[in-house]
């Protein structure tokens, strides 16, 4: 039996393009196309990509908070693809979100307290005053005050909001927590907290992440293995350091160029990769990258490329190894 | 040493809400020369953004700027009246803003709002202006510029978005370039375009730039000097290798610390503890003293004047000055 | 982890607990009406139908005569110090039916505008959520709805009941109504449907039906709330039109829009009759109207701080 926490096998998502009269369905934005991942207990999985390369909705799918196409997702053996509703409801205890906008992610209307409580309202797993001991217990955890327990989300920073969607997310005792780009939207010295407390609790808690962003560095401080998405696929996965030492695929090395690197006598690389990314609509055909690839051959442009095993859990999606 | 180029001394803006009266800039102290990218560099609510909007002359009800001077060319800016620094805006100095969604009209094509700009400064009608816009296009790389000339903001990527907008404000050759944080929302593979081409322009138009952002990457790979801004004031100005290998304000040391780098690894990330400060109520004294962890008597007192400690790097830290200092 | 119930209870009077978790939402209020005050057509609106609703409350304090009896021997008097505003056909004195006239045409706003506005909620935040089939259907009845007049449509179902009396037109009104309601807040809650946490609830467990009534509702009413207050005074107006042409408040009730019917073959001789009930008409649904504008103002997510 693995030790896989999660496990997602081949999962497709296509979101339809309607247009014309009828509202026809015309095409459709292939944005997860035969996605596969494996994340081990007490791990964080990172995943990286740039926008319009489907990292978020493939987190959202893991959870089926959109709902697959095909393919399956294990949560511990268990394919929570195929339960019910109300089997789903329950199992989402186990599996938790940490949401990118903390602006956003918070209803604007309700207390603290009803924040972090609802959760266990909706589960019945507490009230009255022991809810409130409990929410107290959470908003410590993450550091947050008591007297925070009747504010409402605006009157915070936002490093604060994303501390009490945090504790939200922590309230049911998940085993495994997606983190949407949980720290983009913050100040650097407050992204710098949010991921101390984030390793933190997943020490203390012994919690199982996938860390979904578009920063490099982030991902690399975070991560014990690394995906690289590029347009719906998984192009290239490793264990962290492997990864930054030893990228194979063009898009990585390329992404790896890319980051404006914080020391001045480090001049960046002049590998800039040419032209924008390509719509998720009308995919290039065979390999996706090949129009902005450096190393493109024929075969790039007609075949699909197979994923390639180079050992130590390091996999690239390329016809040139 | 020639005049600077921009010289903004003691910049103070106000902005009086219902809530009470945000000091947003409390004497904003900085220079630019001509030929020079400089940085400005600074969280949420540190007032970059403001003191770009009060140098254009575009701080509105409930804002005031209500002490201060904004040398430009040898000009106080803040004695202009409406109409001369209409004249001086898109002329003289340009912005670029990070949203470029939602800062371009979306009822006109591009070839159209650059046009107008062109024909608005310079005494030239629409098809000259037309073939001006085309060639700015072609100079920021556009990809099929005379297609785009037509195009919708709409229809156009973030990085193309981004490009027109510099195509933009580059259009009458100003001499200062405003770019806050043009690249926040660009992929990483497209800000280095971007970056690398608003280098490469900055430098053949003649033009300076002051490059706002909270990046410390584009910060080390764009900037000549840096100034670190923090509540409302500059707290301390280098050139950029000083700012990195030899930071001397506490807030700068910790965001040295705090930035996760991809070269060296494993090493734990050293955060400022507490949050920024509320600018209604702002810390009496020094406004970072409540997280400093080399707080003294003194820094709750008085807000410390900017010190040079080396040539060419200035502090404003009780560390480095005493009260009766003054620069 | 088990304790004392009580504890919230204990640590402080009712009230200051109350205070204590509604602190945020009292100051909002407290800002709200201050917006609210610096408008002074809002302030002027909220004064019009302050008075018309207190006059209504305080009618038996109010009046001078009997509304309801008839005394034909003082007919057709012009007014005087006894009869504030004159007598109609019927000798009954104008201005006391006209205060206690409030009551009716007031009660008769509130009921349906309340009933149809809850009514149009519950369905348009349900269907505007779920989406889909039950969207589309909602939509297409909706529509039915708006493509006829409710003038004509309030008629043509008191006719189908067989009958005029102001029940039933305050029922066929209803029916007009709650459409309105129901597909402008379908409209808010497709926006409020995108809202992040919306999805954090979803993560979370939550069925539909406890996210539409927690977390949808209220953050897509707002418009609901200026679309109703206005149609107080709207619906006032359809009151007295139809009771003008004959439906709804029969003869003799002291309904404004009955009032201008009965007197209106006395335009000439008596203008009187007609003229006060129509400024009573006319000052509340410019309050409500006043009222209304004001509060969207107010609401309006931008114009705050």
């Amino acid at each position: 039996m693995s030790n896989n926490l999660l496990e997602a096998v081949d999962l497709v998502k296509y979101f339809p393009i309607r247009g014309g009269v009828l509202s026809r369905i015309q095409d459709h934005v292939r944005a997860v196309d035969n996605v596969s991942m494996y994340i081990k207990k007490g791990e964080t999985v990172g995943l990286v990509g740039e926008s319009g390369c489907g990292k978020t909705t493939f987190g959202r799918t893991m959870l089926r908070l959109i709902e697959p196409m095909a393919g399956e997702v294990n949560f511990e053996g268990v394919d929570i693809t195929s339960l019910s509703p109300v089997e789903m409801r329950a199992m989402r205890r186990n599996m938790q979100i940490v949401f990118q906008d903390p602006v956003g992610a918070l209803n604007p209307r309700m207390t603290i307290k009803n924040i972090i409580g609802e959760p266990l309202k909706i589960h019945g797993l507490a009230k009255g005053g022991e809810l409130t001991e409990r929410v107290i217990e959470l908003m410590t955890s993450v550091g947050l005050k008591e007297e925070h327990l009747y504010r409402f989300p605006h009157e915070f920073s936002g490093g604060q909001r994303q501390r009490i969607g945090i504790a939200r997310s922590i309230a049911l005792n998940p085993s495994f927590l997606l983190l949407d780009e949980p720290t983009s939207a913050l100040d650097v010295s407050v992204q710098a907290q949010i991921l101390n407390l984030i390793q933190d609790l997943q020490k203390r808690l012994d919690l199982t992440y996938l860390f979904i962003s578009h920063n490099l560095a982030v991902i690399k401080y975070v991560s014990d293995r690394i995906y690289v998405m590029y347009l719906g696929k998984i192009v290239e996965s490793a264990e962290s350091e492997e990864l930054f030492k030893n990228p194979h695929h063009s898009y990585t090395k390329a992404l790896l160029s890319a980051i404006p690197i914080p020391d001045p006598d480090l001049k960046m690389d002049d590998v800039y990769l040419q032209g924008e990314v390509p719509s998720a609509i009308n995919p290039p055909k065979g390999c996706r990258f090949h129009p902005r690839c450096p190393n493109a051959t024929d075969k790039c442009k007609t075949e699909e490329p197979e994923l390639v095993d180079l050992g130590n859990e390091h996999y690239v999606l390329c016809h040139m190894i | 040493m020639s005049e600077p180029l921009l010289s903004v001394k003691n910049l103070k803006t106000y902005f009086y809400t219902y809530e009470g009266v945000v000091k947003a800039l409390e004497g904003v102290n900085f220079k630019i020369d001509k030929n020079q990218i400089i940085g400005l560099v600074g969280e949420t609510a540190c007032g970059k953004s403001v003191t770009a909007l009060s140098i254009m002359g575009l701080i509105q009800d409930p804002g005031k700027i209500i002490d201060g001077e904004i040398f430009f060319d040898g000009v106080n800016l803040l004695k202009n009246s409406k109409d001369e620094m209409r004249q001086i805006r898109g002329k003289k100095i340009a912005m670029i803003f990070q949203e470029p969604m939602t800062s371009i009209n979306p009822m006109f094509t591009i070839g159209n709002q650059i046009a107008e700009i062109i024909m608005l400064h310079e005494k030239v009608g629409k098809k000259e202006a037309m073939g001006k816009a085309l060639e700015m296009l072609k100079s920021v790389k556009m990809s099929d510029p005379e297609e785009v000339l037509k195009k919708y903001p709409h229809e156009m990527s973030g990085g193309m978005r981004q490009r027109a907008m510099i195509a933009m404000a580059l259009s009458c050759h100003p001499q200062l370039l405003i770019a806050d944080e043009p690249t926040t929302f660009l992929d990483v593979t497209v800000q280095a375009q971007i970056l690398k081409l608003m280098k490469e322009l900055a430098q053949e138009i003649g033009a300076s730039v002051l490059m706002i952002t909270h990046d410390m990457g584009v910060v080390a790979q764009m900037c000549d000097e840096v100034n670190v801004m923090y509540a409302g004031l500059v707290i301390e100005s280098a050139k950029t290798r000083e700012i990195f290998h030899n930071p001397k304000h506490p807030y700068t040391t910790g965001l040295m610390k705090a930035v996760p780098k991809i070269v060296k690894t494993n090493v734990k990330l050293d955060s400022i503890p507490g949050t920024v400060p509320n600018l209604i109520t702002p810390p009496s004294g020094c406004r970072f003293h409540p997280r400093c962890s080399h707080v003294m008597d003194i820094c709750k007192e008085a807000i410390p004047k900017a010190v040079e400690i080396t040539p060419g790097h200035r502090v404003s830290c009780f560390l480095y000055s005493r009260r009766s200092d003054d620069v | 982890m088990k304790m004392d119930k009580k504890k919230e209870s204990t640590n402080g009077s009712w009230y200051r607990n109350w205070t204590n978790e509604h602190q945020a939402q009292i100051k909002d209020l407290k800002y709200t009406i201050h917006l609210f005050r610096q408008s002074k057509l809002a302030m002027g609106g909220f004064l019009l139908v302050l008075g018309v609703v207190l006059m209504s409350v305080f009618a038996p304090f109010l009046i001078t005569h009997d509304p309801y009896s008839l005394n034909l021997p003082e007919r057709g008097l012009p007014p005087s110090r006894e009869h504030l505003f004159g007598t109609d056909s019927n000798g009954m004195d104008i201005y006391s039916r006209c205060v206690w006239g409030g009551r009716i045409d007031l009660s008769v706003g509130f009921i349906i505008v309340f009933i149809s506005t809850a009514v149009g909620v519950v369905v348009g935040v349900t269907t505007g959520y779920m989406g889909g089939i039950i969207d589309e259907v909602f939509m297409r009845i909706t529509d039915m709805f708006f493509a006829i007049p409710s003038l004509i449509l309030a008629m043509a179902v008191s006719a189908a009941l067989g009958s005029r009396s102001l029940q039933t037109i305050m029922f066929s009104m209803l029916i007009v109504s709650w459409p309105g309601y129901a597909r402008l807040i379908r409209g808010n809650t497709l926006a409020v449907r995108e809202e992040p946490y919306i999805e954090a609830a979803k993560s979370l467990g939550a069925s539909s039906l406890y996210i539409i009534f927690k977390h949808v509702l209220l953050n897509a009413v707002a418009p609901v709330l200026v679309m109703a207050t206005m149609d107080l005074g709207s619906i006032m107006l359809l009151t007295a039109s139809l009771s003008f042409i004959g439906m709804g408040a029969q003869p003799g009730t002291p309904e404004w829009g009955r009032m201008i019917a009965d007197g209106r073959n006395f335009m000439r001789s008596s203008p009187w009759m007609i003229t006060f009930p129509g400024i009573f008409i006319m000052i509340s649904v410019l309050g409500f109207n006043l009222l209304g504008d004001g509060l969207r103002d107010v609401l309006d997510p931008r114009l705050r701080r």
